[in-house]
């Protein structure tokens, strides 16, 4: 069922962290539908959309979209009204 | 910290578990160390090139070599290679440790607090790393760790857990057996519910931090079963495993 | 490069070049592909409407639906992961019948669906038998994780632009890139001209 294929922001962490240098799944995002603040690690993830696809846990809308192509990653991250990022020191 | 890079890794040992699961002990030169939850990315390429990658949890405490724990899917493409084929001495690659939310350090915050931990499956493995890093640090944090598997012979690391279990140091090992259970067997036989939560679950009084992996299914009903007994939501961490491949 | 002794992985048949787009692989299974959660409107409240730039708009509900004409078929499929799935058997209302009338000047239509996906494409792709509102897989109503009740099925072009669950078809006369064509997909997403992504 389609149910078990959602997994959470753990199963992103390995490509947040080669797209924004630092450890991402512990920082917080800001719900751009309902202003939720929660862990990335909480979010919902749909990892085999064509794209990945991101959404609040409490509204389910899209915070974060994500498509490999080739050599690059392309961003959405229209749905956030804010991310936290903790550079590597 | 910074970006991931690919390290090669060497097999030091492949340890059975069960039927289907086998631990991986490695050696790679250039680890800079982990904490338990954390994740690495394994990566195998073909003669000729072809690659396929996949996460798995790693299994030891920070203090220990690194092993991961792999289970065997039917049908899988990276899996049966990692238990079946792989023997001492081959190499592959990984990257990592990955995560940061779905840890646990025994001098955390989340230490002074009893630790809830729940497994369903091959989601022991992080939750094994959680409590192993317990038992090396000396830590005097009380665990308890339910355990849901299909029978007997899928617990991984039963001998070892049972084992901790039994010193009477603060650890606890609650097992569910869902499918067929031994003659004799008077634990838990079905899936977690709400009530069996509530038996063995640490009241909400306690503040409990708590970890649960596993199925997403599996996840998400004991989630909401804690939710159900009181914990706040800020103290309960959730990994759902799934295919990672693409 | 560490070459790992022994590991294969799973090799993919490409099939014949004429029947099968570049770049696809072939498969006995139908991946189940999904950008969020799987939607589930009961069949009394279900309707399906044409908007937009027509002078009356239209509805259906499901009873309505079905009683519309339609037909069996059998295609191929092709997904922009580079899956393709030869002779699948559906049966569908076919957009002609949907359309079939319709005064307008509209050249585009967005399809959109429970849960919020959409997707855009030019009017003359959707008809002359080359799309259908499917309800059949297999001689079995479409299941929920593929679509069901009802999607948009559109095989010439990558199955993104099949909406899943769809709910509205709207005609416009300006094109507006629907939810993968607005992060880099291709606008028309041709499977014989590679058109993966924009640009392509």
């Amino acid at each position: 069922m389609s149910k078990d294929l959602t997994l959470d922001g753990n199963a992103l962490a390995g490509v947040l962290q080669d797209v924004f240098a630092a450890e991402m799944t512990a920082s917080a995002g800001c719900c751009g539908g309902c202003g939720a603040v929660e862990a990335v690690g909480a979010l919902t993830v749909h990892l085999h959309a064509p794209g990945t696809v991101v959404r609040c846990p409490h509204c389910a809308s899209v915070v974060l979209r994500i498509v490999w192509r080739e050599d690059r990653y392309l961003l959405d991250l229209s749905g956030l009204r804010w991310l936290e990022v903790r550079p590597a020191r | 910290m910074g970006r991931l890079i690919w390290q090669e890794a060497k097999v030091v040992e492949v340890r059975p578990e069960t039927a289907r699961v086998a631990s991986l002990v490695l050696d790679v030169p250039a680890w800079a160390g982990h904490r338990a939850g954390q994740h690495v990315d394994v990566r195998l390429t073909a003669e000729d090139g072809y690659q396929a990658q996949r996460s798995y949890s790693i299994a030891s405490a920070p203090s220990s070599p690194l092993t991961l724990t792999v289970e065997r899917i039917e049908d899988g493409e990276v899996s049966p290679y990692l238990v079946g084929e792989l023997r001492a001495g081959d190499t592959f690659e990984l990257r990592g440790p990955i995560g940061g939310y779905f840890v646990w350090d025994a001098d955390g915050a989340r230490a002074a607090v009893p630790l809830l931990l729940v497994a369903g499956g091959s989601g022991v493995v992080p939750l094994a790393a959680m409590v192993r890093h317990r038992v090396a640090a000396g830590s005097a944090t009380p665990v308890r760790l339910v355990y849901s598997s299909r029978s007997i012979d899928d617990v991984i690391y039963r001998d070892e857990l049972d084992g901790l279990a039994a010193t009477g140091d603060g650890v606890e090992v609650i097992h569910t057996l869902t499918r067929s259970q031994p003659p004799g067997w008077t634990g838990y036989a079905r899936r977690i519910d709400a009530t069996l939560l509530a038996e063995v679950a640490w009241p909400a009084t306690a503040a409990a931090a708590a970890f649960v992996c596993g199925p997403t299914r599996f996840v998400e009903t004991v989630a909401a079963g804690l939710l159900g007994l009181g914990y706040e939501p800020g103290r309960i961490r959730t990994e759902r495993f799934g295919p990672t491949g693409g | 490069m560490v070459v790992s002794r022994g590991f294969q992985g799973r090799r993919r048949s490409g099939g014949e070049p004429g029947r099968v787009p570049p770049g696809q692989y072939l498969v006995d299974d139908f991946p189940v592909l999904t950008a969020g959660p799987t939607p589930s409107t009961p069949l009394d409240e279900w309707t399906l409407t044409v908007t937009g730039a027509v002078d009356e708009p239209r509805r259906w509900t499901w009873g309505e639906f079905l009683a519309l004409p339609s037909e069996t078929f059998t295609t191929d499929i092709h997904c922009v992961t580079k899956w393709s799935k030869l002779g699948t058997e559906w049966e569908g209302v076919p957009l002609d019948v949907l359309l079939d009338g319709i005064d307008t000047s509209a050249e585009f239509v967005i399809a959109s669906s429970d849960g919020g996906y959409t997707t855009n494409l030019p009017v003359e792709d959707v008809l002359d038998g080359k799309a259908w509102v499917a309800f059949s897989y297999e001689g079995e109503p479409l299941e929920e994780e593929h679509g069901g009740p009802a999607r948009l099925l559109v095989p010439h072009l990558y199955l993104w632009k099949s909406a899943k669950w769809v709910r509205n078809l709207e005609l416009v006369e300006e094109d507006e890139p629907g939810f993968w064509e607005s992060l880099g997909y291709h606008n028309r997403g041709d499977p014989w001209q590679e058109e993966r992504y924009w640009g392509d």
